[in-house]
């Protein structure tokens, strides 16, 4: 009993600062910064970038940008870039005036998959 | 898309941690039995043996499902023609993989006739066993880190505390006091210290190790405890962890003695541990669900 109670306090001593030291991971990634930002009006961009909340799978992740009409813009695949595993890139054609929709699909470390979208307007 | 192929993602985690608290449980039982009571180590190795096939075969759908949920789509052409790279390039599929591959492990040692001994066998086994919830923890939630990361570390600390804990109680209520109640109250008396004491260590690792993934999960405010559907099966499993402190708290009062229960403590005692039993499978249900939706502080 006496050993049990030591053991007990041990496993206190040692977990109690876990909690305190631990930055939080979201486990599932979202986009935290978007170039352009959603909703803004911007001038023609030459790429857009999605930086996630955490690392995503860069060959299950992914962005797609459409127009007005629903037809798909981009004609490459996005890419994570080499030193930061939480962005994702895309190159874009010239873009004419007028509204476009950014799809865009995460798939964080732990295997989750998330997807949303957004809009940007090109002046 | 959160919630794409949910229920059954949720069933093969639930197979998947059950097998593995069983296969636990009855791994450390062995040790608290006497080495001269073949016939019950014989029954717990079988429940071992039949939990890593589950396992295995569990761990198999968890990959099916891992790669359907990674490319969006349940067309099995497709899963197909994905699996290989979900398997090999992402961080989830090589944790799925040596999962898969490492359970062959305990379940080849356990056919060996070393595997059989009554010491180096059990302790050989469940050696293997901590390292396969090792790797287990590099799946799910605590691996959004990365590897090698206090969050995996305790999240290690919280598998291995959770099958003591759960894996030890299914199988002394459904395996081990059924047995020994028959005629022997005084190893009945001493299966049951040994099992009230290893599980009051465990439960002290899982509350720590609990409040921390809670307090990740739920982003620091006890807020989303009541408005995300995360928080709620939260509160849910929280109602059933006080249900089995409570019936282990009762339990633990009919122990207090130095001296051997009654045969009809014993049955009393069997009893409670039985519903004690249930309960945990309802918490390893409850478990696998939060596991597989997303955590209230990322939405």
């Amino acid at each position: 009993m006496k050993f049990t109670r030591l053991r007990f306090v041990a496993a206190v001593l040692i977990g109690a600062p876990f909690p305190m030291v631990t930055p939080f991971a979201m486990a599932h990634a979202r986009p935290k910064v978007m170039v352009p930002a959603a909703d803004s009006t911007v001038a023609a961009p030459t790429s857009i970038s999605v930086t996630f909340t955490e690392s995503v799978e860069g060959k299950f992740s992914s962005l797609t940008v459409t127009n007005e009409q629903g037809k798909k813009i981009n004609t490459v695949a996005s890419s994570q870039l080499a030193n930061d595993p939480k962005t994702l890139t895309l190159a874009l054609p010239p873009l004419a005036p007028g509204a476009y929709l950014v799809q865009w699909i995460s798939v964080a470390a732990d295997g989750h998959r998330m997807e949303g979208e957004y809009r940007f307007t090109v002046k | 898309m959160d919630n794409f192929l949910l229920l059954p993602r949720v069933f093969a985690s639930t197979v998947s941690d059950s097998a593995f608290a069983i296969a636990f449980g009855s791994t450390v039982a062995c040790l608290w039995l006497n080495t001269e009571d073949r016939a019950l180590r014989s029954r717990l190795r079988t429940v071992t043996i039949s939990c890593l096939i589950a396992l295995i075969f569990a761990v198999g759908a968890q990959m099916l499902l891992q790669t359907a949920t990674m490319i969006g789509s349940a067309d099995l052409s497709s899963i197909r023609s994905q699996i290989s790279s979900v398997l090999t390039e992402t961080h989830a599929g090589r944790a799925l993989l040596s999962e898969f591959c490492w359970t062959f492990l305990p379940l080849i040692l356990l056919l060996t006739r070393f595997g059989r001994q009554a010491r180096a066998g059990v302790w050989s086994t469940l050696t293997l066993l901590v390292f396969l919830a090792g790797i287990r923890s590099a799946t799910g939630h605590a691996a959004g880190d990365g590897d090698f990361t206090l969050s995996e570390f305790l999240q290690f600390i919280h598998l291995v505390s959770t099958a003591i804990w759960s894996g030890c109680v299914i199988v002394a209520g459904l395996v081990v006091l059924p047995a020994l109640i028959q005629d022997r109250a005084h190893e009945t008396t001493s299966f049951t210290q040994r099992l009230s004491r290893t599980v009051t260590v465990a439960l002290a690792l899982i509350v720590l190790s609990g409040l921390y993934k809670a307090y990740r999960g739920l982003g620091g405010s006890i807020a989303p405890l009541t408005r995300t559907q995360w928080g709620e099966v939260l509160d849910l499993k929280l109602v059933l962890i006080a249900i089995a402190l409570t019936l282990g708290a009762v339990n633990r009062r009919m122990l207090r003695g130095e001296n051997s229960l009654s045969s009809q403590e014993c049955t009393r005692l069997a009893t409670i541990v039985r519903i004690e039993a249930g309960v945990m499978l309802l918490i390893l249900t409850v478990s696998a669900w939060l596991a597989n939706s997303p955590p209230a502080n990322s939405l």
